[in-house]
């Protein structure tokens, strides 16, 4: 800076601080002399001076500034006035505002003070876009009811809205001063468990909403405040309903007021308020989101990564949040670099390798559950969430795990039985409560509707649950008689299910009741393709075998049919095999045998492994008959191991054998392969497989019967 | 190097906003044809931009202060601290830098 430039600061300064004009004169006079020019600068800099007042008015260029650049809403001057305005008066409504306390998504929170009819400090949020007053408001009005009902000490409470003169739609509600969840828990380096508990507790709260017929769809942890109430602890969730409140008022055309303002912080959002921009939403948005902020709250950051999602254009987090799977929780602490890793762990109170091991695992499947992109698949009520993690907290298995052993399962079934069932008749109870208005009763009978498809969805559960339960106790028709009040395929999966199913369809069939074991079996089947993760290729087999024994095929056709569609990229062997003969219990039409290349293929790589064993051979031995090699399907009937034994599986070689070789001429041989093949069926019929296991299950029983039965009959027509 | 940042991004905002309304390119506003009360708010952001474009070869500092404070938003306090220096320094500062600038804008066009 130049010389002159230094001076002419120092002189204004000084100038600035005499406030008498005739002062400043005699000043300029004295520190100017000769130098007119300085002087004539000094004098107009005066002048400016004067107007700088008006000119930089700061307060409403500079709000308007940072709205403007940072919050990229549309700069509307008229709103800037009326704003200051508001502080200036300080006033709206019966609340005196007392303190900026920060800006949200939609507007701005102020500390007020109400004084009528009551005095208390309440917070006061002014939604900062332009609206039409009028239907805002009574909108509001019907809002501000259904949730002034909700009475939980969860909620913060909205106590009142309306409008203010420059016609701004306000929200008032409890004052609730605490961190954020996310916040509290990393300061008191709460623990595993205890976070779990906090967050029940949030689930309560939510619960209670979703009762009410009220969805949150913001969830997130600056939404989740706790507080101390009473020295207590206490989660507090708020802005409730606001989002939705506002949500229908947002669309203006043309401009990019909804694209660029996603309603919910997208690291939380379901992927349906992704895709749909809020219009198709129902509880189980608040489900994911609870899920995400659980996540975090084990995890130490969002399943999204937030940083990420702030580079991203709105089209990309839209897809990336309805298409991508995130990490489950032990995943996503190994992705974390180690100084993080350890700071996330200190902040749990336990070591890096320990927290990994905890969430690994029952945490992670809950979560996983809870955060399904396909809703359908989540939790249906956030009780079912809370159930699940009280279970992890008392070590108990938890239902959102893959299937498991049926004893293992039965045993689950007794330990938490009363729990599900109490958490369903609490839930049943709680939905009789009606209100007053028309409008809310309405609103809330709408909700119950909802509530009642979810229900009557879990009660098929419950249901299935029962029949496990039976099962467990040997009460085997009693559970047969339950199995059959399911008369839909069931919906959704469920390990209770597919226990009862499997036991009693097996009971079934032991009696020989064939029908009844293929109806529980087709149910079971139904089941096994909803879980993602079974591909339980034994009930294949068995159903397979029913569905022949009941003489219905047409439906055995279309099992085929779908089956073998279903399975035809199965690259493991034993299963491939399994699937390929359930189907081939009939010489195939030639789409089934087409659909079928693939699945023979991957057995005979199989079988080539495995030549000695003849569950190996079985499948691949069939194949060959049924396209007509029957030589090769003579070679390969019966392996080294079937040649002695007196299994089924050897049973159903020889008849094959007999098969092809009868086909090949060599009657003789055929005949002596049919009447071992009879003998060892019999003797095993006879002594009533369903004893020893280990010469065969009795579907594999049922396999070589029918087989041999083909065989005989063909036999019988030279 | 934030309120740098911002005061670009303002004015080019409002600059585009300008264009659509009255279509072309925006002129430089004649500041003897307007009334200082009546600029809106947006046309006294492209009038300081100018000007702070003009000061900022003679007196970077000025230029910084008023960058910060204006479309900073910091407080005198924040700036001191930033800048190492008194409270005192950064109002005396800011009001010259203000004056300096008025006054530019007063006398171009």
């Amino acid at each position: 800076m130049t010389m002159s430039r230094q001076i002419e600061k120092a002189l204004f300064d000084a100038l600035l601080n005499l406030s008498d004009v005739g002062l400043r004169e005699a000043f300029l006079e004295q520190a100017c002399g000769n130098n007119t020019a300085l002087r004539k600068r000094m004098e107009v800099l005066l002048l400016a001076h004067e107007q700088t007042v008006r000119f930089f008015d700061m307060e409403p260029l500079q709000a308007g500034i940072v709205k403007n650049v940072v919050e990229k809403v549309d700069y509307n001057p008229p709103e800037e006035k009326s704003r200051s305005l508001e502080e200036a008066n300080a006033y709206i409504g019966r609340y005196k505002l007392v303190e900026r306390m920060g800006e949200g998504g939609f507007g701005v929170v102020y500390l007020a003070e109400q004084e009528e009819p009551v005095w208390r400090k309440v917070a006061l949020k002014i939604i900062r876009l332009g609206m039409d007053t009028e239907r805002v408001i009574s909108r509001f009005e019907m809002e501000r009811q259904a949730l002034a009902m909700m009475n939980h000490p969860h909620i913060a409470q909205v106590l009142d809205a309306g409008a203010t003169e420059t016609g701004r739609p306000y929200f008032v509600m409890e004052l609730v001063l605490g961190v954020r969840i996310t916040e509290y828990c990393d300061q008191h380096k709460l623990d595993i468990g205890k976070r779990i508990e906090l967050f029940i507790q949030v689930c309560m709260a939510i619960q209670h909403a979703h009762q009410k017929g009220i969805i949150h769809r913001d969830i997130k942890p600056s939404n989740v405040l706790v507080t101390l109430h009473d020295e207590v602890a206490t989660p507090k969730v708020i802005d409730f309903g606001i989002a939705k409140a506002i949500e229908g008022h947002l669309v203006k055309e043309g401009t990019a007021i909804l694209q660029e303002q996603l309603i919910g912080t997208p690291a939380y959002m379901s992927p349906e308020q992704a895709e749909t921009g809020g219009r198709d939403v129902d509880t189980r948005s608040d489900i994911y989101s609870l899920g995400a902020l659980l996540h975090t709250l084990l995890v130490g950051r969002p399943a999204f990564d937030a940083d990420q999602l702030q580079e991203l254009s709105v089209e990309k987090i839209r897809r990336l949040v309805s298409e991508h799977q995130p990490l489950p929780p032990s995943k996503a602490l190994l992705s974390l670099a180690p100084e993080e890793l350890a700071k996330v762990a200190a902040n749990r109170n336990c070591e890096p390798a320990r927290l990994i091991r905890l969430l690994r695992g029952d945490l992670d499947w809950i979560v996983a559950k809870a955060m399904e992109r396909n809703r359908q698949r989540r939790y249906a009520t956030v009780n079912g969430l809370a159930i699940d993690l009280q279970r992890f907290l008392r070590c108990e298995p938890v239902s959102a795990r893959p299937p498991n052993r049926l004893y293992q399962f039965q045993m689950l079934v007794r330990r938490n039985w009363v729990a599900f069932m109490a958490g369903l008749a609490v839930a049943a109870a709680l939905m009789i409560g009606f209100g007053v208005s028309t409008w809310l009763y309405l609103r809330e009978r709408e909700a119950r509707r909802e509530q009642a498809q979810l229900l009557a969805l879990a009660q098929q559960s419950e249901i299935l649950t029962h029949a496990a339960f039976s099962v467990r106790d040997g009460k085997n028709e009693e559970a047969n008689n339950l199995l059959k009040q399911i008369v839909k395929p069931p919906e959704r999966p469920s390990l209770d299910g597919v226990s009862a199913f499997r036991a009693i369809g097996d009971w079934l069939a032991l009696q020989e009741r064939w029908k009844e074991a293929a109806r529980c079996y087709v149910n079971l089947i139904h089941l096994d393709q909803l879980d993602q993760w079974g591909s339980v290729t034994l009930d294949y087999q068995a159903c397979a075998v029913l569905l022949m024994e009941t003489g219905d095929l047409s439906a055995y056709a279309q099992f085929c049919r779908t089956t073998a569609e279903r399975y035809a990229g199965e690259t493991n062997g034993d299963a491939a095999g399994r699937i390929l003969k359930s189907c081939l219990l009939r010489p195939p039409d030639a789409d089934l045998n087409s659909a079928l290349q693939p699945l023979g293929k991957t057995a005979e790589r199989w079988f080539a492994r495995n030549a000695s064993n003849q569950w190996a051979a079985i499948p691949v031995s069939l194949w060959y008959y049924r396209c007509g090699d029957y030589k090769a399907a003579a070679q390969f009937a019966l392996s080294k191991e079937g040649q002695s034994d007196l299994s089924a599986a050897t049973a159903t070689g020889c008849a094959i054998l007999g098969m092809a070789l009868f086909h090949e001429g060599r009657v003789e041989e055929a005949r002596e392969n049919l009447a071992r093949a009879r003998k060892i069926v019999e003797t095993g019929f006879a002594t009533r497989w369903g004893a020893t296991g280990s010469l065969g299950s009795w579907y594999d029983w049922v396999f070589a019967r029918i087989l041999l039965r083909e065989a005989e009959h063909s036999f019988q027509r030279i | 190097m934030a309120a740098l940042a911002m005061r670009r991004i303002l004015v080019d905002r409002i600059r585009r906003k300008s264009a659509l309304k009255y279509g072309g390119g925006v002129e430089h506003l004649n500041a003897d044809d307007l009334d200082l009360c009546e600029t809106t708010p947006d046309e006294r952001i492209l009038m300081l931009d100018e000007a702070l474009n003009n000061l900022e070869s003679v007196d970077p500092e000025s230029t910084r202060i008023v960058t910060l404070k204006f479309f900073g938003g910091f407080t005198n306090r924040e700036i001191a601290e930033t800048l190492g220096v008194t409270e005192r320094t950064i109002e005396r500062q800011w009001a010259y830098a203000k004056a300096c600038l008025l006054e530019m804008i007063l006398s171009s066009g």
